[in-house]
């Protein structure tokens, strides 16, 4: 994806020379998790009013870093010195007295209040003068140069005036080092200039930034410094100007994007078969208004919107897994028949099965083995209630679909939560495909999954369509979306507002659907 | 029993056959302005019957049967409903109230007035072998010409007749249809049956009549005539698409007496062949005209829709003229060589779509 960025504003600080005492330094950091390292010998340096761009796909480690970053994880080993110093973080609010401070994807504000209380929270009085508060704020978000009302209810406000919000409590904080954490993918175009003229504004005032995007493009033209995260070890920093498109690629995925992962966007999709699925006019509660779309065999249709857009919301209502409610009219038509699936089982019974985004929560058990989980799914169906339960049956089960969807687990016995992100997603896949599907719904398929099982699961979905099922993969990644799906419908507020052949698609194109 | 319990219950429910929502066209339906580009070739009132015949490629205007030069081939005393061409290059014309015209071939100049058989509102014929056609009578109530009024009244009363040329004698075959006007042969000799106002094409068998399978269903307009392509599967030609305004009054019986009492046809919430005509029309676009332009996306009466079938009546592209367009109403189509014609019998065009009936479609999975 190309973002145009307005470069009417230049960078007027760049890093400091690279002997000057790194503001933020990590050594050796490593981070695990049940004996599981999540980061691993990371070294990592932040300078004082730099841009350092953090990239890596989903289960690259970014998280976790920015997590030890911001008092949230505590390393289990290594060093993370401030200004040279040593620091031993215990929590959050050590990170904040440190002068770091996090910006999340979903904004932490509280939406009641107005921006002037969100800014100054924590720190009421005995007796609070909204007046004096609300002034206070005016001059303190005019010296930023931030154009938001501090009388303004948060909940009223955009995207990116919430993040200007979260920013100057930020700075309000005395903040040195602020983390961005995705921070770009609520927002329009024009708030996405926006946003990034904010950040230089910071930079100038001497904040350093930490900035981690999946949009490559954004990394390459606001950061000084990108640092590449893969399977938990850093790959490579440089100097921005050091990289391209391709270089950043190669480094994330550790070989050429161009024919496995995410290639091949410009491709012939498959042809239609029949319709499967046909949501028309269909509501649900806040996040489902009026949609209508429908799904084909042997194809694989790509559904992508930004978070919040109901793209989730309206799988589970067809899926069953959100109840429809009665009142709230339009049909549902599965192999040309009206349903209204109130709780799974009858969708599953049809042929529907929803594969979560997830999988921990919602995806499996994981007190249970692997072949309990996937057995559960076959259970599920109810297709004999007085059957019972054989775990011979269950390990025969479990060793067909690990040899099937490739595990990599010692035996079908092993506890599900001992099995890598990867690998307990194919678990999850197999404990739904083992219920014979005519329509299957990923969501999210490849989030927090190590790269190389995103391959293999990026070939098992297109086997699928290959076979003649129906798919839907929801995606909030574009090159995913761009890679895999035949027809892609993008999701708004709700509803489905456009709809584009994979030949036909381009990033823009989708991301402008998407935003306006 | 079930059934009956569970059809109250979706009326009052206003789901299932009485939800109001309306299939959207997306997939091979996603809307297009291919047929507002395709070249007008020709045009005359009533434009209708697109087929090959030994003068050449023919249309039928009105009563009369003409070449796409103008020359009139035949000419009736009564409206031409269908026309179908014989393998022995007979031509079988359905004339309103005038039973079934023979032109050309060994029988030429004969007439036929079956006794037991359907005598006005003949909508589509289709020759199984030289001696045996088969036709489809949209209604025993009204009129072709008068088919929004079967709509609006729910009419059910469509049937198929297979008729022995020869011998003049017809054979119900099936009864109870809401207004079939489209017949092909497939590919295993049973018989597709396009069923405007239930929007599907059943699959029944030629000889019988039997046959519940629904070939394609839950269409987004009104599907009319049927024909087969030179490189494989099928044309389906769309009378209008539906909208969710026509569904929700097709379900209020009261409404609809007193909108065909009072209200001129022209005029009526109904689909139609052509509109934009007259400021008093219903819906105008339903108000998505900004600065004076029609939105294509607006709710509207008529519309043009030819969708290409593989060989298991399952779409794979389609050409539209939308809302803020005028090829609508087309009601037939005829391959000539590489292209298509397209007869638009809202506007009275003949349509020509360059290098479309060469297009290979593969099957669906």
């Amino acid at each position: 994806m190309s973002v145009t960025l307005d470069r009417t504003e230049p960078k007027q600080a760049g890093p400091v020379p690279p002997q000057a005492v790194p503001l933020l330094e990590l050594r050796k950091a490593t981070k695990e998790f049940r004996g599981v390292p999540a980061i691993k010998d990371i070294d990592f340096t932040l300078m004082q009013g730099e841009i350092h761009a953090i990239v890596g796909e989903n289960g690259a480690g970014k998280s976790t870093l920015t997590k030890a970053f911001a008092g949230v994880h505590r390393l289990t080993s290594g060093e993370m010195l401030i200004d040279g110093k040593p620091l031993v973080m215990q929590s959050p609010a050590d990170a904040l007295g440190a002068g770091i401070a996090m910006v999340f994807q979903e904004t932490m504000l509280v939406p009641s209040m107005t921006v002037a209380q969100n800014i100054y929270l924590g720190e009421e009085k005995l007796y609070n003068r909204l007046r004096g508060l609300y002034i206070q704020a005016q001059q303190f978000l005019a010296g930023m140069n931030f154009a938001v009302n501090p009388t303004a209810q948060v909940s009223t406000l955009g995207a990116a005036q919430k993040q200007m919000v979260e920013i100057a409590r930020a700075v309000h904080h005395k903040a040195r080092v602020i983390i961005f954490d995705e921070p770009t993918a609520a927002l329009t175009p024009e708030e996405k200039n926006h946003f990034f003229n904010l950040v230089r504004r910071l930079v100038v005032q001497g904040v350093s930034v930490i900035f981690i995007s999946h949009a490559l493009e954004e990394a390459l033209l606001l950061s000084d410094r990108i640092t590449v995260l893969r399977d938990g070890e850093r790959v490579v920093t440089d100097a921005t100007k050091n990289f391209d498109r391709e270089r950043v690629v190669q480094a994330m995925v550790g070989r050429s994007l161009s024919s496995s992962l995410h290639g091949e966007a410009k491709r012939q999709p498959r042809p239609y078969g029949r319709k499967v699925l046909s949501v028309q006019n269909i509501s649900s509660g806040a996040m489902v208004r009026n949609t209508s779309f429908s799904v084909f065999a042997g194809q694989i249709t790509g559904l992508f919107g930004l978070v919040g857009a109901g793209r989730t919301e309206m799988m589970k209502v067809v899926a069953g897994v959100l109840k429809r409610d009665l009142f709230d009219g339009g049909e549902i038509r599965f192999l040309g028949r009206s349903v209204r699936y109130r709780i799974p089982r009858p969708a599953v019974r049809d042929g529907i099965v929803y594969v979560t985004e997830d999988r921990k929560v919602e995806g499996f058990f994981e007190t249970m083995s692997i072949a309990g989980n996937i057995y559960t799914g076959k259970l599920a169906t109810g297709s004999n209630p007085l059957s019972l339960v054989s775990m011979g049956e269950a390990r025969r089960l479990a060793k067909t679909w690990i040899d099937g969807m490739k595990v990599r687990a010692i035996d079908p016995g092993a506890r599900i939560i001992e099995l890598s992100g990867g690998n307990q997603q194919k678990v999850v896949i197999a404990k739904a495909l083992v219920q014979a599907p005519k329509l299957v719904i990923f969501d999210e398929p490849t989030r927090g999954v190590d790269v190389g099982a995103i391959v293999e699961i990026h070939q098992f979905i297109n086997k699928l369509a290959d076979d003649g099922f129906a798919v839907v993969v929801i995606s909030s990644y574009l090159p995913e979306i761009m890679a895999m799906a035949d027809r892609v419908l993008v999701a708004r507020q709700g509803k489905i507002v456009e709809e584009m052949g994979i030949d036909e698609a381009t990033e823009e194109k989708i991301m402008y659907a998407a935003v306006h | 029993m079930f059934a009956a319990i569970q059809g109250a219950l979706d009326v009052f429910l206003g789901r299932g056959e009485a939800a109001v929502t309306v299939p959207v066209m997306d997939g091979p339906l996603k809307p297009n302005r291919a047929l507002d580009a395709a070249r007008s070739i020709a045009s005359a009132p009533a434009l209708d019957n697109l087929l090959p015949t030994a003068a050449g490629l023919c249309y039928t205007s009105g009563p009369a049967l003409l070449t796409l030069s103008g020359e009139t081939v035949a000419r009736f005393e009564h409206a031409i409903t269908f026309a179908a061409a014989g393998p022995d290059g007979t031509v079988a014309l359905g004339l309103e109230g005038g039973g079934i015209a023979l032109h050309g071939g060994a029988r030429n100049g004969k007439r036929m007035q079956p006794a037991r058989g359907p005598l006005g509102c003949l909508t589509s014929a289709v020759f199984v072998d030289a001696n045996t056609l088969l036709v489809a009578q949209g209604s025993v109530a009204h009129p072709a010409e008068q088919w929004r009024h079967d709509l609006m009244q729910r009419g059910r009363t469509g049937a198929i007749w297979r008729i022995d040329l020869d011998a003049g004698e017809s054979t119900l075959l099936r009864g109870k249809l809401a207004w079939p006007c489209g017949l092909a042969v497939a590919n295993d000799g049973r018989l597709y049956v396009a069923e405007s106002w239930r929007h599907r094409v059943l699959l029944i068998d030629a000889r019988s009549g039997a046959g519940k399978d629904v070939a394609l269903g839950d269409l987004p307009g009104y599907p009319a005539r049927i024909v087969p392509a030179r490189r494989g599967g099928y044309w389906l030609t769309f009378v209008s698409v539906r909208n969710q305004l026509v569904e929700l009054i097709l379900r209020e019986p009261d409404y609809r007496t007193r909108m065909m009492a009072e209200v001129p046809e022209a005029y009526w919430m109904a689909p139609a062949l052509s509109s934009g005509g007259s400021f008093q029309e219903p819906m105008q676009g339903s108000g998505l005209k900004q600065m004076g332009q029609m939105k294509p996306w607006a709710a509207t009466r008529s519309y043009g829709l030819i969708v290409r079938c593989d060989a298991a009546m399952q779409p794979v592209r389609s050409w539209h003229s939308r809302a803020d367009g005028r090829a609508h109403g087309i009601v037939s189509v005829c391959e000539d060589g590489p292209d298509l014609l397209a007869a638009a019998k809202g506007p009275g065009w003949l349509l020509r779509l360059d290098g479309v009936a060469d297009e290979t479609v593969g099957a669906a999975p």
